[in-house]
This record gives structure tokens, sequence and C-alpha cells, in this order.
């Protein structure tokens, strides 16, 4: 089973999109959350993890990191509609990341499509320490 | 805010952003007063300054009237670059690679198909695919593809999507030089090959819509437009495609940001120099989903025709669904135009912005050529769009540009917000516009007053000067994704 969900993410807005912020106590569970806020807008219906996708990232920094590791999930979704309920993040380094993905592929037949998201973006894109642990902001063109 | 204080007014419509810091040429903000309040709380202007620190940039870096925040250049934005010494920048050109517009006009008087309407927008929505991940009647080949890749509308046309005269009034003969698909990634190719004849999604549409209004008389007899007529105008992108294309280059660019030799105020400005083989290589890429998109647009002309007849049970030559035009918004152009006394080739960057040039130029198709490129602005989906010309004064002044769109005033939150509780279907229909849309929330997300004003963003282009109106056009049915 995956982890225990500790991260709380918000969506906030911006002209023509949509913006995500996830704060959580430690920074692997604010990538964890972040992947999970991606795939409820991508789609809003409950997931079984029936499938596992192991995946490994690398960035220039925490942010572009979390930029790339968000860039995969979306990528496996629209190549093959592969769509994770549980993340867990096996390591978590200031250059890359692994990530163990649990979750199902989409089917229309028992899937509601959410909001089609054109892409993960650098704009505003940021990963920083808070008094509480870690927050994450990222805004998806939609 | 610090960069609207910087505005030095240069007449009612121009507002120059003067050159500071690290900017290489000034920036100028193509709007009146009102548009300008509008754009408070937004960040536009300074991604304007942006721009403008880009290396080989020409003359000034632009923003249109319907400028607004966008993702390191502004939506709204025109930024031409030198060949040698400039860059291309996949966020300079957006996500959704040659969207674009086209307009197609009929015989048929709105009088004459009024009392068919509402089954004429039902079939439109049958037979046109739309809605979020909405895939085509046709899975290609991976061989077929590359072909839609290498040859754009002229692929659709070859395959009986419509007619050698398309191409004449497409943008580029709806076929980009260039276009490599060895340059194009298999998640991109993958995605492309499920979605081609898709109208996509959010503000993506096919609308039916009566000119209402006639401007320029010469103008709208040279485009086959009168007063009562029934057109259709389609809005729509090169889908899943041009989106990979264009963030699997600007991941590609970012990691390359600390060798590029100078620095970037924004990560999604990431860029490669024209001459590089990094810059070449999306050029090459970009042409592939600029193709995609005119193949597509072609497909989805080729149904509405049908589906025009069939609804109507009249014949295709009685209802003589031609091609106006069709304009790319959001691309990259290797042009040429007059800069201080000389011409030059360019790379002109559009971003939101809509190809304008004036008349008895080349690149015009020579039926046109008296009154210069139609330039085609729609609004948002209760009020209507505009059909516009190229002017002197745009080639001289914006590398041939004009703006796109109304643009967005809210957000789709809160326009979502502003729509609750509202049965948005019946306001429409109380307006005289019948809508049908594939996702839930989209009617709610683009409600009327979530876009600024069509008619005050077209006033200003064309007090400007930028592009000429020549006639107004009014929504009576509109399919969304």
């Amino acid at each position: 089973m995956t982890k225990k969900e500790t991260a709380s993410y918000r969506l906030f807005d911006h002209t023509a999109d949509l913006g995500v912020e996830v704060t959580a106590p430690t920074l692997e569970e604010v990538f964890a959350g972040a992947g999970r806020a991606l795939c409820r807008v991508l789609t809003p219906s409950p997931l079984k993890e029936e499938e596992e996708r192991r995946i490994a990232v690398s960035g220039l920094d925490r942010t572009d990191l979390l930029i790339n590791y968000l860039r995969e999930l979306l990528g496996l979704y629209n190549v093959g509609g592969f769509t994770a309920a549980g993340i867990e993040i096996l390591g978590l380094y200031e250059h890359s990341l692994e990530a163990v993905l649990r979750g199902e592929t989409f089917d229309p037949a028992r899937h509601e499509a959410g909001t089609e998201v054109k892409a993960v973006t650098y704009h505003k894109a940021e990963v920083s320490k808070t008094a509480r642990g870690w927050r994450a902001r990222f805004i998806l063109d939609i | 805010m610090e960069s609207r204080q910087e505005l030095k007014k240069i007449d009612d419509y121009r507002w120059e952003i003067p050159k500071r810091g690290g900017m290489r040429v000034p920036g100028l903000i193509y709007a009146d007063a009102r548009l300008l309040g509008e754009m408070k709380g937004d960040e536009s202007p300074k991604q304007v300054e942006n721009v403008a620190h880009l290396p080989g940039i020409v003359g000034r870096s632009l923003a249109m009237p319907d400028v607004h925040w966008g993702y390191g250049f502004p939506i709204g934005g025109v930024a031409a670059f030198d060949l040698e010494e400039g860059i291309i920048s996949p966020g300079g050109v957006g996500y959704d690679i040659n969207c674009g517009c086209r307009v197609l006009t009929t015989r048929l008087r709105f009088e004459e198909i009024k009392a068919r309407l509402p089954d004429l927008v039902a079939a439109l929505f049958e037979a046109i695919p739309s809605g979020v991940g909405s895939k085509g009647e046709l899975k290609l080949s991976l061989k077929e593809e590359r072909k839609v890749l290498e040859e754009g509308a002229r692929w659709a046309v070859r395959h009986g999507y419509g007619t050698e005269g398309d191409l004449e009034t497409t943008e580029d003969g709806g076929c980009m030089e260039g276009a490599d698909p060895d340059r194009v990634s298999d998640r991109a190719l993958e995605r492309g090959r499920e979605q081609l004849g898709t109208l996509g999604s959010g503000n993506h549409f096919l609308e039916i819509e009566v000119v209402e209004e006639i401007f320029d008389e010469q103008a709208a007899a040279l485009f086959g437009l009168f007063l009562g007529q029934v057109t259709v105008f389609l809005h729509s992108g090169s889908r899943g495609l041009g989106y990979q294309i264009c963030d699997d280059y600007l991941a590609m660019m970012v990691k390359e940001i600390p060798r590029l030799g100078f620095p970037l105020p924004d990560r999604q400005l990431a860029c490669a120099y024209l001459s590089s083989p990094a810059g070449k290589d999306y050029l090459a890429a970009m042409a592939c989903a600029a193709n995609y998109a005119w193949a597509n647009r072609q497909m989805l002309t080729h149904w509405t025709r049908e589906t025009f007849a069939k609804a109507l049970g009249l014949s295709p030559v009685k209802i003589a669904m031609n091609l106006l035009y069709d304009v790319c918004h959001n691309i990259a152009k290797i042009e040429r135009f007059p800069v201080e006394g000389g011409e030059i080739t360019l790379c002109v960057h559009r971003k939101g912005a809509t190809r304008a040039l004036p008349p008895g130029h080349p690149l015009v198709p020579a039926r046109y050529r008296p009154v210069g490129q139609p330039v085609l602005i729609p609004g948002d989906m209760g009020t209507g769009s505009y059909i516009l010309t190229g002017t002197e004064v745009a080639y001289r002044e914006t590398f041939g540009s004009a703006c796109h769109g109304a643009g967005r005033l809210m957000s789709r939150a809160q326009a979502t917000k502003a729509s609750k509780g509202r049965a948005i279907h019946r306001e429409m229909a109380e307006r005289g516009v019948i809508v049908m849309a594939s996702g839930k929330g989209t009617l709610r997300e683009e409600i009327p007053e979530a876009y600024k004003r069509v008619d005050h963003v077209v006033e200003v282009v064309h007090r400007a000067g930028l592009a000429r109106k020549v006639a107004r056009l009014r929504t009576v049915g509109c399919i969304k994704g």
C-alpha cells in the first residue's frame, strides 16, 4: 500500500489557468501530494491502485525537478491513460528523484474526464521551506 | 505596479516601456486607457519587458490590445529576432502551436435556415469530435502521420477533405516549409495519431455566425461577404501533438540555459539561438505541429460542409461553403519586414497574435491583394467575431501583426463562480445563441463576461491602424469542447 497521505493542496486562480499549491511536513510528501493533485485535475474519479509504474526524473534544481516529475505524470496520462491514485517517493535528492506510482488506466466508461491540461509550466513555480514544512506552487496551462 | 509607472504615452493607443536595465529594445503596448486599466494586477507589461531582454530582438517587444498574462511571453505578444544573432523560444509560440482561426462563407441567408438552426447545431455537435482528450475517427499509421506533419492541409485535400481552392486562402497554403518529423518525439507522435480531426476543448469552438454589419464594402465584396449571410467560424489548433512538441523543446532548452551566455529573467523564456542545432530542430518540429493544425482545421471544414448539406437537405453547390481565410495565431514565422530603411528576414514570434499583411503584399492571396490579408478575430460565444484587413501601419510597426481575440478578463475559476446558479444555456438562448458543449464546466468557464469586449479590442486595433474593420459577425450557434 501507498503511504498515508499527509500533504494537502488547494487550487488557486491564474487568469487563463489553474494554480496548485501543496503543503506538507516533508519535501517527499509535498512531491507526492503535487503529483496526486495533478492526477485529480486530470480525472476527479476515484481510482484503484491496480497498476504500478516506477519513474526516475532529474532536474536542474528542486523546482525544475518538480516540473519534470509532473511532466512525467502528465506524459503517462496523455499516452496510455495511466493515472496515479497513490504515489510513493522512494528517493528524493537535489537533482533527481525516484517514485512508485500506483493507479490505473483511464477508462471513459468508468472515469470522468477532468480538465485538459496542456502543460505544467515554470511560470511562478517554486518549492520552498516554510515554518511548518514545505510548500510547492505551480501553474497548469489548461 | 512598477512597470506601469514606466509607461510613456506616445498617442492614445501606443504606450512605450522605455529601455532600462538589461532591455535590448523598448517595449510597446497597443491599448487605450481602459484596456490598460484592465491589465491591472496582470504582469503582462513586465512580460513585454522580459522579452525585450532576449538577444537579437529587433525593433520593439510588442503587445497587442488583447494582451494578457501568459507564460514567459505574454499572450498577445509579438517579437521579431535576427536570424544570425537572435533566438527562437517555444514559449514565444505557445503550447498550442498554430492554434488559429478560419472563416467559411456560404450563399445562405440566415432567414433561410433560421427555423432549422437547432437541428443544424445538433448535427454539427454530432459530426465534429470535441471535448477533453477527444479522439478522431481515423487512427493514423505512423507513416501516414509523418506525411500529415510534412504536408499539412495539402495532405487533407489529397485525401478528399476539401479542395485546392481551400489551400489558396490558407496562410502559407496550409503547409509550412522545413517540417521534419524526425525532430518530433515518440510521445508527441503518439498523442497526434489519435487526435487528428478533433476540435479540442476549452476555448476552441465552431460557430455559426451571421454577417451583421459591414464597414468596408470593397473588402467585404472581395471576401464574398454580404449582410445577413451565414458563415462558419472555426477556432482550433494542433491538439496534444503541439502541446507535447512545445513542452519537449522547452524542457530541453531549460537544461541549456546555463550555457546560453546571458541571464534569463524567467525559465519559461527558455530559448535557443536560431543558428544553433537546437533552434533549427525546434523550428522543424514546430513546422510539423503547424502542418498538423492546418490538416486538422481542413478536416473539420470538410465535415462541416458535409453536415450543412445533410442537415439542411441542400446540395454543396447551393451552399457554396468557401474558405475565406485561415490564419495562425500561435506561431513563429520566417518573414521579411522593413527595418530602419532596409528589408530584412526575421523570425517573428506571434503568441496570441494574428498576421495582418497589407494590401499588395505577395503573401496575400492574389484576389485579396487590393485590400490586404483577412484578419480573423473571434470574440466570446455570446457576441461574435470580426473580420478585418492588414495595413501598412502593421507592416511597418508590428511586423505585420494584429490582435487575435478579445482576451480573457476573468480566470476560469472566477467565471465558474460568477455563473453559479445560472442557466447558461438559457441565457445564451435568450441572446439568440444555441450552444452545445462536451465538457460539463465549459459553458460556465466561457461565459461572455469572462472576456474583454471584442468590440472594444477591435476598435482599438482599428484606431491604432493595425488592421481595418471589414465586417462584424454575430454568433447564432456554438459548439464547444
